[in-house]
């Protein structure tokens, strides 16, 4: 009772049994020290498949135009949970386009951590680089917002809003210009109005 | 073996304690026993162990955070959510985890506790740094206050609803006296506010009541309280005086319509535009966007709006606020309070655009987006910052009403906004031979909480290398300034002109119907 990892051991034994049918699908991935990073949301199989091993994802970069944000597709590997796979695609967003789009997101900026709760809220934690390292300007903090947040909402039916977090906390601008203190829904459209 | 448990993390603890350098103590008075709890500061606030909490809630540790009676925490190292049953509430700073266990912030003992104990049960004082349980338990948690162009309004939120009453002591102090109110211990200090009507507030605990006693400043026009739901709140209204115009408020009784247009920027026989808020953006250690060559748009638009600030003086002959006038840091909040404060009729915020790697040139504006991005906070401020009465009507329908006629309050404001940023468009279109991007909506923080219509203009891209040189023009930023002046002589005329057709009043009625 006393000895911590046989504590840790019974504790990952339960919550391999809890998980029941899923953890079939975590499988090989299932590490004694693996982290289930977001207990409270049981991992949802998914379509949009390739094949068996990837599946391709939607990432909104900015338009040559900084007025809009234009898809680009792009095949990531499966994981064992959606929220796995929301990381990874964020990754992918963070590398940048392959076509002639432009980045959203300075490249040095790294994803801390990600998870969701359960009204479907993702909240997004990124390292500082995202404040401090932005250009700044209206326009770029939208197309940064929207490119996260359409870009999860897009490829995954269980994200219907996103909050950013900047070292684990709450922020209120990103660059001086957009209320971030609450959860974004997409916006697909950052066309004008007039 | 029980015992052995219990024992033993203590004995570990002890021989674990010296290495770390605790910076403080908090005593929690509970079930007739102290607790001495350590402290640390950590990311520049104080921390808790979470074991430590688990004792004073006789609460489970779990891997992933704590279990208080039936209420689960669930705590995720370096984030600030924490999300306890379905939903998820934001420290203001994240859980940290050292060798092994979490820290937390203060206030999620504070939490914790108020599910162990009982919502407003748990005080905490920050000078004797004692945490306690009441034995009554406090139901008014939080004042705040908010200057407004006509009036200043002072709220206080309470766990449950409450019967109060205004009474105005003497010319110079209000009471505000809520029956069965308990205040928290966090409401002890007085307030200043100091906003040219009133001093002071000052909060007081007295046998079976709590008073909170409205020191004025001058002596003020109409004054007034009403309650709101959701959370329960109270709130004192006091007006500015009017010379002359006394404004009457129907009481309970009269259920007829009101004299008080909701939407009119009163006090002004005629309509006109009398003052107008600019804002320079950024500003400080806040550079905002920065061009090639290294020029920063703090400078710019403190540059452009100083002219425009000379152009609207001179010419109009009206009073311009600014929300800055040198190189400071203003916080976004105070900019528009700043504008409330002043009364202005509109405000204009003045920014530069950037996108690096993109050949992106020319200006857009933009207007605050509708999209109700919080909903729920976003209704109760609404339903707050009405400025109608509706006495005679039940509570319920009072809130329903007051939903309509702020949403077309809104409505106005937002059209508003939408064609002075139109006008400021086709304007610099006039004068500058650059891509015109249109008018756009987005969340602005800097435009939320402007009691008038507000827009924000982005008048150059300073990522584009021809742009950044012309903004270093005298040239080129007398013509922004003076496509800017242009849009806005244009635009009060027009204001004015519709404002004399009094839109608003025939709203106000069509809502009453």
């Amino acid at each position: 009772m006393a000895n911590p990892d046989r504590q840790r051991f019974l504790g990952l034994v339960v919550l391999a049994l809890g998980i029941g049918v899923i953890g079939f699908f975590l499988g090989r991935a299932f590490a004694p020290r693996a982290p289930v990073s977001v207990p409270h949301t049981p991992p949802v199989a998914d379509g949009n498949a390739v094949d068996a091993t990837t599946r391709l994802i939607r990432l909104f970069f900015a338009a040559p135009s900084a007025d809009k944000l234009q898809e680009e597709e792009r095949p990531i590997p499966r994981a064992a949970s959606f929220v796995e796979e929301a990381k990874r695609t964020l990754e992918e967003l963070i590398k940048g386009p392959q076509s002639d789009l432009n980045a959203t997101i300075p490249s040095d900026v790294r994803l801390r951590q990600l998870y969701v709760d359960a009204r479907g809220i993702a909240y997004v934690d990124f390292t500082r680089d995202l404040q401090t390292k932005h250009p700044g300007g209206s326009g770029g903090e939208l197309l940064t917002i929207y490119s996260i947040v359409d870009t999860l909402s897009a490829n995954f039916d269980e994200i219907q809003q996103v909050k950013i977090l900047v070292e684990g906390s709450e922020i209120l601008t990103l660059a001086g210009h957009i209320d971030s203190r609450h959860p974004f829904k997409p916006r697909y459209s950052l066309e004008r109005i007039r | 073996m029980h015992r052995l448990c219990a024992i033993l993390p203590a004995i570990v603890g002890i021989l674990v304690l010296p290495k770390i350098a605790w910076t403080g103590e908090i005593e929690v008075l509970f079930e007739g026993r102290v607790k001495v709890l350590n402290t640390e500061l950590l990311n520049e606030g104080e921390y808790v162990p979470l074991v430590q909490v688990a004792q004073v809630t006789r609460g489970k540790i779990l891997r992933d955070g704590l279990q208080v009676e039936n209420v689960t925490f669930r705590l995720v190292e370096d984030q600030a959510g924490v999300v306890v049953g379905d939903t998820t509430f934001l420290l203001s700073a994240p859980p940290v985890k050292r060798r092994g266990i979490f820290w937390v912030p203060l206030e999620f003992l504070i939490r914790a506790m108020e599910v162990r104990y009982g919502e407003g049960r748990v005080y905490w004082n920050k000078a004797t740094r004692v945490v306690w349980l009441g034995k009554e338990p406090y139901n008014l948690r939080l004042l705040r206050h908010h200057a407004y162009p006509d009036y200043t309004r002072i709220v206080i939120e309470a766990l449950r609803p409450l019967s109060f009453r205004l009474e105005e002591e003497n010319k110079a102090r209000l009471s505000l006296r809520i029956d069965g109110g308990v205040l928290s211990p966090m409401l002890s200090d007085a307030i200043r506010i100091n906003d040219g009507l009133i001093e002071w507030v000052e909060p007081a605990q007295v046998e079976g009541e709590a008073v909170l006693r409205i020191h004025r400043d001058t002596f003020g026009g109409l004054t007034r309280a009403f309650a709101l739901s959701n959370p329960y709140r109270i709130v004192v209204d006091l007006y500015r005086a009017k010379a002359g115009a006394a404004r009457v408020f129907p009481g309970p009784e009269s259920g007829g319509p009101t004299e008080q247009e909701p939407l009119a920027r009163s006090g002004s026989p005629v309509p006109s535009i009398r003052t107008i808020a600019i804002d320079a953006g950024h500003g400080g250690r806040d550079t905002g966007a920065v061009g090639r060559k290294g020029l920063e748009e703090k400078d710019v638009v403190l540059d452009i709006a100083l002219r425009l600030r000379h152009l609207i003086q001179e010419r109009l002959g009206i009073r311009v606020v600014m929300t800055r006038t040198e190189d400071v840091f203003v916080p976004l909040e105070e900019r528009t309070a700043i504008a409330n404060r002043a009364k202005a009729d509109f405000f204009i915020s003045i920014h530069v655009n950037s996108a690096p790697k993109s050949r992106a040139q020319g200006f857009e504006a933009y207007y605050l987006s509708r999209e109700p991005s919080d909903s729920v906070a976003r209704a109760s401020a609404i339903r707050e910052n009405l400025p109608v009465d509706l006495g005679g009507l039940k509570p319920t329908e009072q809130e329903a009403l007051k939903a309509i006629l702020w949403d077309m309050a809104n409505t106005l404001y937002l059209k508003e906004s939408s064609e002075l940023a139109q006008m400021l468009l086709q304007e610099l279109d006039e004068i500058l031979r650059v891509d015109n991007r249109g008018v756009k909506s987005a969340p602005f923080f800097v435009l939320m909480g402007a009691a008038m219509p507000a827009v924000l203009v982005e008048v150059a891209f300073i990522s584009n290398p021809k742009e950044e040189r012309k903004l270093q023009t005298e040239a080129y930023k007398n013509q922004v300034a003076d496509a800017l002046y242009t849009a806005i002589a244009r635009f009060k005329q027009r204001y004015e002109r519709r404002l004399g057709l009094s839109p608003s009043r025939r709203s106000a009625e069509a809502a009453e119907r």
